[in-house]
């Protein structure tokens, strides 16, 4: 019973004690990371447990992305931690497909963003989701039309590709910026993510692109369409893409979901 | 060979009864319901971090169940002086130590079976469906446990529990590090340390054989072979060190 | 057949950090013959629990020979043998009636919860039978203990101290436990530090001192070997100083003891004290203790 008493006083100090730590850690966001320790090392540690470790670093990964998101917006370990924990769970393909967006889109990297996804080909084969992601990101991001072109195609040869993917092959030999192009490919990556963060930037992206073709509609005709069946009816957009939270309306001149 | 049950079912009654297994219980119960805190941030991957960490934590149970009570219960027999009416008795050493090792084993298979059903309750409640194919994993943790168990009982012939618990967790991490290890040898290319890897490599047991973790969790089947290797690799190697450990036993005195 | 037979049996103990061995057994000779019961005295630290455990195969000698039943192997010895041990502790876990059914099943046998009730009413235990082990007292454990050797039905019993730990009515009853089986047929053998409980039930005895078999005999003889003194109790008499030269006098009220050494003189005294108008009350001869005898040997 004396043990037990003993007890209670040193984890009130062990509270204390972690307490002022946590006060003592810098708030410098960007350095707390710049001891994380590389691939193979981590993955000696892990010792067994590759995927649970990688996990963690998954939810690492996310709340360093998100802590930045609402700061400064920059994110310099970002492909550093998704490195690592691909070398540990090679084959999360989330890591890769996601991590390839993130890298291009906020953290403005697509070299890294390259790096990433050829290591996941490397690793996943016969997955069509990496290359698909590929000329995604060669098509929105760096331009490059013929690349984008080429692993669309690389994609529909894999196993269990969606038709999809052959279809953005050849509207790519397009080799122009189209619209159409970009919108489709948004709604393909909307659908295909698993990520809410994903679905969240599709979604930005195919309201841009939506409110950039109501501009034209305004500049090429002098006004505002009534909705967006007429910008379908002029050829303005093909389609409008149909979303699991609702579907978008034109209000006053505004693109939104309902 | 009822010699054997015997002493098995009794070393299973002592363990069943051993208060540590009551915290266990209630702490894996409690971790396994804690990986639902890591659902909101896991960007969408609650499915696969749910089973990851499943699968993970009924083998990190398993492992402290051997840790913890493997490596008493011989010292126990002879520090409580328990094993004065055994010896006497017309048992043989073998008889003793797997008997020792049978009762153990069956505690950690009804550890393991009920660990994996309230996973599998766990991942209906969660997930909506569950993900049979994880129970592949089972199969390889209880050979993986057959084996680590016969490392307690062997490490627990000739050093005390703690030491014994320590080296047993010892062998079973450098254990999974096994190919690490066969790389390392290339990287180093030192002889000496290449020599001392190499030992390690060959001697200690390899646990890696039994990872399954990954492959279960992305379904991805594994070859006969790894099922027969498993089986056949912890069964023979279990056995030798069953009989190395009944004969340090001969050697013993009861002073 | 002689069940045990100890030739020069030699054991070492040797610490691996001290360099300092002490002997433990220094060529002990003993023989056990069948349908005896055995008392084995010494000293503490003379060998005797070291004895009885290489019996048991508890230790192993670093010298001469310990042949059990003629020569038979240790599993088939074993068999035959039911071993209690000094201070016995049995496993805590389980209760009075599961420790029996286990230690059954190591001898191969697998007898019915009646049986074993049976056995446990003998000595007392039968409404302890489902209690835990560790709520047991040091009687009980003995008890019990006396019972675990039996389960078996072994021709040889070997008891390190049995009856140490209980109370005045436990060990009548221990004693009488022994003298039952052994009645049954079974060979005893046991160590003591309480010379009245050997010299009640054993016909033969063995001294212990510092390794080595010191004497053995059998009981009677043993005691039987002398007639020390003669205690002569009378009354009657007034004068009684002229006896002094006898021996050691005593008066208590009006009755006088005389204790003779010299037993040759016992008829003389008697008469003499009959003379002089003495009433003798009794004539009793001192045969030597078995304390006595043993405290001798000691010294020796």
């Amino acid at each position: 019973m004396k043990k037990l008493l003993l007890l209670i006083p040193l984890i009130i100090l062990l509270v204390i004690v972690e307490a002022k730590c946590f006060e003592w850690i810098p708030e410098g966001k960007g350095e707390e990371l710049l001891f994380f320790p590389k691939g193979p090392f981590v993955g000696m540690i892990s010792s067994g447990f590759e995927n649970l470790f990688a996990d963690f670093i998954w939810i690492e990964a996310g709340v360093y992305f998100g802590g930045h998101r609402m700061a400064d917006r920059k994110y310099p370990y970002l492909y550093h931690i998704l490195n690592v924990q691909t070398d540990l769970d090679p084959r999360f393909i989330p890591a890769h497909t996601l991590g390839g967006v993130l890298l291009a889109d906020d953290a403005k990297r697509t070299d890294y963003s390259m790096k990433l996804l050829n290591k996941g080909m490397f690793n996943n084969p016969n997955r069509w989701e990496i290359p698909f992601v590929k000329g995604f990101i060669h098509y929105i991001y760096t331009k490059d039309y013929r690349e984008a072109s080429k692993w669309f195609l690389i994609s529909s040869m894999k196993k269990d590709a969606p038709d999809m993917t052959l279809k953005f092959a050849v509207w790519t030999l397009a080799s122009e910026e189209g619209v159409d192009v970009a919108l489709k490919l948004w709604f393909r990556l909307y659908n295909i993510s698993t990520s809410p963060l994903l679905k969240e930037k599709a979604i930005k992206a195919l309201t841009k692109v939506l409110q950039d073709q109501v501009l034209h509609f305004k500049e090429d005709k002098g006004h505002y369409p009534r909705s967006l069946s007429e910008l379908i009816e002029t050829d303005y957009i093909s389609f409008i893409p149909q979303l699991d939270i609702g579907k978008f309306v034109l209000k006053e001149n505004q693109i939104s979901i309902e | 060979m009822s010699r054997v049950f015997a002493i098995a079912s009794n070393t299973f009654r002592e363990s069943i009864r051993d208060k540590i297994l009551l915290s266990l219980a209630v702490l894996g119960f409690l971790l396994i319901a804690a990986s639902k805190v890591f659902v909101p941030i896991s960007i969408g991957q609650q499915a696969k971090i749910i089973k990851d960490f499943g699968v993970g934590l009924i083998e990190i149970f398993g492992l402290l169940i051997v840790v913890l009570i493997g490596t008493r219960i011989l010292y126990q027999e002879i520090e409580r002086k328990t094993i004065y009416s055994i010896i006497s008795k017309p048992v043989t050493e073998l008889d003793f130590v797997l008997g020792k090792f049978l009762g153990l084993y069956y505690l950690i298979i009804v550890i393991q079976l009920i660990l994996f059903s309230i996973f599998i309750l766990f991942m209906k409640f969660y997930l909506g469906t569950i993900d049979w194919f994880l129970l592949n994993a089972l199969y390889f943790y209880l050979f993986e446990f057959l084996l680590l168990d016969a490392v307690a009982v062997f490490l627990s012939c000739f050093t005390t529990p703690i030491t014994a618990g320590i080296l047993t967790l010892l062998v079973f991490f450098v254990g999974q590090l096994s190919h690490y290890l066969k790389d390392l040898v290339v990287v180093t290319g030192v002889s000496e340390l290449s020599v001392l890897v190499n030992f390690l490599y060959f001697v200690l047991p390899n646990f890696s054989v039994f990872n399954v973790k990954a492959n279960v969790v992305y379904h991805l089947p594994m070859s006969v072979n790894s099922y027969f290797l498993a089986f056949s690799y912890s069964i023979l190697y279990a056995l030798i060190l069953l009989i190395i450990s009944s004969l340090l036993y001969s050697l013993k005195e009861y002073q | 057949m002689k069940v045990i037979e100890i030739k020069n049996l030699v054991k070492i103990y040797a610490s691996p950090f001290m360099r300092k061995k002490s002997i433990g057994l220094n060529g002990l000779n003993m023989e056990v013959g069948e349908g005896e019961i055995f008392g084995l005295l010494g000293p503490n630290g003379a060998g005797k629990t070291t004895a009885l455990k290489i019996i048991t195969y508890l230790l192993k000698p670093n010298g001469g020979s310990v042949t059990l039943f003629g020569g038979v192997g240790s599993l088939e010895a074993r068999k035959r043998m039911g071993f209690l041990p000094e201070n016995p502790t049995f496993y805590r876990h389980l209760t009075g009636m599961e420790l029996l059914q286990f230690y059954s099943r190591l001898y191969g046998r697998n007898p019915t919860r009646k049986e074993l009730e049976e056995k446990l009413k003998v000595v007392g235990l039968k409404d302890s039978k489902d209690r835990r082990i560790s709520g047991y007292s040091k009687g009980m454990l003995q008890r019990i203990g006396l019972i675990q050797t039996l389960i078996g039905d072994p021709d040889l019993l070997v008891l390190d101290e049995p009856l140490s730990g209980l109370d005045p009515v436990g060990r009548r009853e221990m004693k009488d436990l022994i003298r039952k089986v052994n009645m049954e047929g079974k060979t005893v053998l046991f160590s003591s530090h309480i010379l009245s409980d050997v010299e009640a039930i054993c016909n033969r005895v063995g001294i212990i001192v510092d390794g080595k078999m010191k004497k053995v005999g059998y009981i009677g003889e043993i005691l039987k070997s002398e007639i020390r003194y003669i205690d002569i109790e009378f009354e009657g008499m007034e004068k009684i100083d002229w006896l002094n030269e006898y021996g050691d006098l005593k008066k208590e009220g009006k009755v006088i003891y005389l204790r003779i050494k010299d037993t040759e003189k016992k008829d003389k005294v008697l008469k003499e004290i009959s003379r002089r108008g003495g009433k003798i009350i009794s004539v009793v001869p001192q045969r030597q203790s078995l304390e006595e005898h043993f405290i001798r040997t000691l010294n020796e």
